[in-house]
């Protein structure tokens, strides 16, 4: 009998020091998470039913929904907004299959693959203020390789000034975006590729597949979880890019290549509507969330 | 047993380090009884350990008085004083303001630093962010004396009772010409607006490009606008501008942006100009690749020296109505101003003191011997002055002017509108029409800050 009670004392101690050890050990991942995701998300919540002028200490007044009344009925923000669907055509028509052609390449069994790994992911490696930078230079309408190649060739109609001329320069800042992932992007789906097994290429060969045959039925069915991926990352990407548009362009000449990111960024700093800025990021974050949801359940459904 | 120990350090460890990323202490905490006495132990411990400031500035270039300015504050350092200064110089305006305004929404500003008074430190003054130097002028006379009076304009508010900052620089905006190119083109310096839209014709019949604008900086054009307004509608528009009785979209206003936008459009502002920032179209200027710019005085002390001095000429900016012919932009610009933002008394006294040292007559006179720019500050100048031609010219027609503003939107009851009326400027380059300009500043006021 006594035996038995020091045995159930000894597995219920047993059990609550496991439990102080899972804690423990989950504590710092809970700090940082609740320290540096949640905290920040829930004081921009507060914040966007603000007016603050960014003053630390200042007082912070109540005004509702007035900063999300304006946030919507802003032409700015629509245009930043645009400007986004450009980033996410250019995603989805330009990027996408560039990276799973890349992807394509490293995975099949041509020589040099090793090497056109490096180089297909050297950009990724870069900072984006030098990928920024180099591009800026290779634009600039004066004495940038760009036009200086067009003049060259006699195109000099071509020639434009790529950088503020409104839309053109979002395109352009798209396209460095898309020179600057593709190798990010091929990695995801390699990934997926090399998980496809090789009996169903021997299978198709052996039906007589040509090379386009197996991608179409093959490779690309079998890649939807890497389209999955690739999807989510770069809806909630394009909605939230701003290091390299602020490194090309700072969002201008006067707004024209402003994205919501960067729009955010000049409402608060610029001019110090920080009640305002925490909106657009309220809704960003909702918009995020959102299209994820959608981009999920349209996969899903697809399988089912 | 162990393995709990190290787990308990681990997570010891982490929460001490968030926990030291803590809040500083609010402005009003300052000064309080309760957090004065911990910090009167600091001061009074001052004999023993350094008050450590940090001074933002944009003085980061190799332009003489930026090398005087962080030579001095070495020579400060070196004085063993028990204050030490740590400098954040910042030469770009928009990365300096970027990273000056992010340290006031977090709360860890600098103790010191550069702005431009007016309306662009407004929101800091409401938010009792800096330390009011009224009472420092007053306890200390001499150094109040040591200013023009009429420097202090930007640096008062309505409705604030105080003096919030000292001034440190001031200047005007004047046209500057190549005296060749001018000369080889038989040209005489354009007094009126007419005169130089016919020079500017010329030029660009010759071949020669009038003007090369950096207005990917939008302060160039911002700067344009300024004068356009003033030699057009007097100093007077700008108080009214800013008490809303003269609109941004009336038909007087509309007409400032349309010579703006007329010399786009005939070519006059050069290539790619938003492309071209403030730095290239200064080397442009210097290379004798365009025959005129516009700039403040401080451009006097950075050419000063070098060839393109000799080959300049300075002229008022031209005027458009000849009424306002002695009006000017100009007054103080450079301000120094002092955070008390979770600080101590004792780095409020350093501060000062620093201040104090650096709009110092001496300091001044100091300064003039390597770059002659205009003071705000009265000072006599040294034997080893050098002879400065163009600056005495400046300084002529100063004596002329009857009246200068600063910046238009300095004087603004809105924080953002110099921000706002610039980027608005920056789309007459674009293509944008006047009314659409003068829209986009009246829509934004409409919209208000929040």
């Amino acid at each position: 009998m006594l035996f038995k009670e020091k045995e159930r004392i000894f597995l219920r101690h047993r059990k609550v020091n496991e439990k102080i050890i899972i804690v423990t050990f989950l504590m710092p991942a809970l700090v940082l998470f609740f320290g540096l995701i949640v905290y920040p998300v829930c004081n921009t919540v507060f914040l966007s039913f603000h007016s603050w002028k960014g003053v630390y200490g200042a007082a912070k007044d109540f005004v509702g929904l007035n900063n999300y009344g304006k946030v919507l009925s802003s032409e700015s923000f629509w245009n930043a907004m645009l400007n986004s669907v450009y980033f996410m055509i250019g995603g989805f028509v330009i990027l996408m299959p560039l990276a799973f052609g890349l992807a394509l390449l490293i995975t099949s069994r041509l020589k040099g693959t090793k090497l056109m790994k490096t180089a297909f992911f050297m950009p990724v490696m870069l900072s984006t203020t030098a990928v920024a930078l180099m591009w800026v230079y290779i634009l600039n309408p004066s004495y940038g390789a760009a036009n200086t190649i067009l003049r060259a060739m006699g195109l000099d109609a071509l020639c434009r000034e790529w950088l503020s001329t409104p839309t053109l320069n979002v395109w352009c800042v798209v396209l460095v975006n898309e020179w600057m992932y593709a190798g990010y992007n091929m990695l995801i789906f390699a990934a997926g590729l090399v998980a496809i097994p090789d009996s169903l290429y021997e299978a198709a060969e052996i039906d007589g597949c040509s090379r386009w045959k197996k991608i179409r039925y093959i490779s690309i069915p079998l890649s939807k979880e890497s389209f999955k991926i690739f999807s989510v990352l770069c809806v909630t990407g394009c909605l939230k890019a701003f290091d390299l548009i602020w490194a090309m362009t700072k969002g201008g000449p006067n707004h024209t290549s402003e994205t919501p990111a960067t729009l955010l960024y000049n409402e608060a700093f610029t001019f110090k509507s920080f009640g305002k800025s925490s909106a657009i990021g309220v809704v960003l974050l909702v918009m995020g969330v959102v299209l994820s949801l959608l981009m999920n359940r349209l996969f899903k459904k697809e399988e089912i | 047993m162990r393995k709990k120990v190290i787990a308990l350090l681990l997570m010891g460890s982490m929460i001490l380090s968030l926990t030291a990323c803590g809040k500083p202490a609010k402005p009003n905490d300052t000064g309080n009884s309760s957090d004065s006495s911990s910090e009167g132990e600091q001061a009074g411990d001052s004999d023993k350990e350094d008050i450590t400031i940090t001074v933002a500035s944009r003085y980061g270039s190799d332009v003489p008085d930026e090398k005087f300015y962080r030579q001095k504050v070495q020579e400060f350092n070196d004085m063993d004083n028990g204050v030490k200064v740590v400098m954040d110089n910042i030469p770009t305006e928009s990365d300096y303001l970027d990273k000056l305004r992010t340290s006031f929404a977090n709360g860890d500003t600098p103790n010191v630093f550069i702005e431009y008074g007016g309306s662009r430190v407004k929101d800091y003054v409401e938010s009792d962010a800096l330390v009011n130097m009224e009472l420092y002028y007053k306890s200390d006379p001499d150094w109040y004396g040591s200013f023009y009076e009429s420097m202090f304009g930007d640096l008062q508010y309505a409705g604030y009772d105080g003096i919030w900052g000292a001034p440190f620089k001031s200047y005007t905006v004047s046209l500057y010409y190549n005296k060749d190119i001018f000369k080889q083109q038989g040209l005489t310096v354009p007094e009126s607006w007419e005169d130089l839209l016919n020079v500017c014709q010329k030029l660009k019949d010759a071949g020669v490009k009038p003007f090369q604008v950096g207005e990917k900086d939008v302060w160039r054009f911002g700067h344009l606008h300024n004068n356009i307004v003033i030699k057009s509608l007097g100093t007077e528009a700008v108080a009214k501008l800013a008490d809303r009785s003269l609109a941004y979209d009336s038909p007087e206003v509309l007409k400032t942006y349309q010579l703006i936008s007329d010399l786009v459009d005939k070519g006059y502002m050069g290539d790619d100009i938003l492309n071209t920032d403030y730095n290239t179209e200064k080397s442009t200027y210097a290379a004798g690749k365009c025959a005129m710019r516009w700039d403040g005085s401080w451009y006097v002390s950075e050419i000063y020296g070098t060839d393109i001095y000799d080959k300049t000429g300075t002229a008022p900016f031209p005027y458009i109505d000849e009424k306002y012919k002695d009006q000017a932009q100009g007054g103080a610009s450079d301000m120094w101003f002092i955070s008390k933002l979770g600080k101590s008394d004792a780095e409020i006294e350093a501060s000062v003191e620093f201040v104090k040292y650096i709009t110092s007559q001496e300091y001044t006179a100091e300064n003039n011997e390597v770059a002659s720019v205009i003071y705000p500050i009265k000072f006599t100048p040294t034997d080893k002055t050098p002879q400065n031609p163009m600056l005495d010219e400046i300084k002529g027609f100063v004596e002329n002017y009857t009246s200068m503003s600063t910046d238009i939107q300095n004087s603004d009851p809105q924080s953002f509108m110099l921000d706002t009326v610039r980027n608005a400027l920056q789309g007459l380059a674009m293509g944008n029409t006047p009314e659409q300009c003068g829209k986009e500043i009246v829509d934004r006021i409409a919209e208000g800050s929040e």
